[in-house]
């Protein structure tokens, strides 16, 4: 299963906020597609995701934003 | 329940917490929690609950703002001098945050209501300022089951427990009862620092919402003082009695009885 969510637009620190709480939505082991700004929210977002002992299987970018898929490891 | 997007932004610090998350918040947010005391102590930690988002806040005091109150008392304003306490209190708390329910209990704490009123709440903060009220809470929330946090402060010392009845240390345990005559003077007599007030009621605001949470150890089985002059934080080990008279093996205090009257008379006091 793969949820998704679109935060572009959705500054720092609020964006791990949105991310938190979608990923406590999804279950363990399930991957949730995120889609964020380039600048600060792709600087930290990753390393935060990282260091909350989340997986993140991928980046790509895109046309002015990034897209990051995690996978729900806690 | 689902946090609307102002409560996202609201409460980010705490979701962001590993330990709170969404699902931490929402159980704040449903969460109850009663303050016994709006005073020194029942200030800050008020304020702080309903920063934090817990859902319902019981008030309990029947007294009056004073002016003397006002040195420590830093939910009370200079405008509220003469006003009931729980109704100054309550334009505060739903000042900071309008998603915290108030309920209003303009009453002193009592043996033949007490225990109605707790048995509504999920956790109880003692921010009382003399020992019959201390005791009647203790045993009061032994008899219902709920979990509270003890404190106390005079001049530049406080001290602080978090009590699980029938399964931690309760203040009997460590206290058995009320000391004799004026031992205990009140603080209009000995003095107290207001900023005093703000570090141990903030601390049980904190026993308050980890144990909401679950999260992290709470203060139970021993009693932390602090030396506002040395800066001293101990950790005094506090053991359940076997012969406590409440929660002991054989008990003898078995119903709620009011601990003796608060004698103060002075400006500012109870009666």
């Amino acid at each position: 299963m793969t949820a998704k969510l679109d935060l572009r637009g959705v500054p720092c620190p609020l964006n791990l906020v949105k991310v938190k709480l979608a990923i406590e939505k999804v279950a363990v082991g399930d991957i949730l597609e995120i889609e964020i700004d380039d600048g600060e929210p792709i600087q930290n977002l990753p390393v935060s995701l990282g260091r909350q002992g989340q997986e993140i299987l991928e980046t790509t970018e895109q046309q002015g934003y990034f897209c990051l898929k995690v996978r729900r490891r806690l | 329940m689902s946090l609307t997007e102002e409560q996202i932004q609201r409460y980010s610090r705490n979701i962001i917490l590993e330990q709170v998350g969404g699902a931490g918040q929402e159980k704040l947010l449903s969460s109850r929690v009663l303050i016994v005391g709006l005073g020194g102590l029942g200030s800050p930690a008020a304020l702080y609950l309903a920063a934090a988002g817990v859902g319902t806040i019981g008030l309990l005091d029947g007294d009056v703002v004073d002016l003397t109150n006002l040195q420590r008392q830093v939910i009370h304003h200079t405008k509220d001098v003469g006003k009931r306490k729980v109704a100054s209190a309550r334009s505060k708390i739903r000042a900071v945050n309008p998603d915290a329910a108030v309920r209003s209990h303009d009453v002193w704490a009592r043996a033949d209501s007490i225990r109605e009123i707790i048995r509504e709440y999920d956790f109880v903060i003692d921010a009382t300022d003399n020992f019959p009220a201390k005791f009647l809470i203790n045993d009061a929330c032994y008899f219902e089951g709920i979990p509270f946090s003890h404190a106390g402060i005079l001049q530049f010392e406080g001290q602080l427990m978090t009590v699980i009845p029938g399964k931690t240390a309760c203040y009997r345990c460590v206290f058995a009862g009320p000391p004799p005559g004026n031992a205990g003077a009140p603080c209009g007599q000995a003095g107290v620092l207001g900023v005093l007030s703000g570090v141990i009621g903030s601390l049980q605001a904190t026993e308050a919402i980890k144990c909401l949470l679950g999260i992290g150890e709470l203060l139970t089985g021993s009693l932390l003082t602090y030396s506002a002059l040395t800066m001293d934080f101990r950790k005094v080990p506090a053991k359940r009695r076997a012969d406590c008279a409440l929660c002991g093996q054989d008990p003898t205090i078995t119903s709620l009885v009011d601990e003796g009257k608060v004698t103060c008379n002075r400006k500012g006091c109870k009666r």
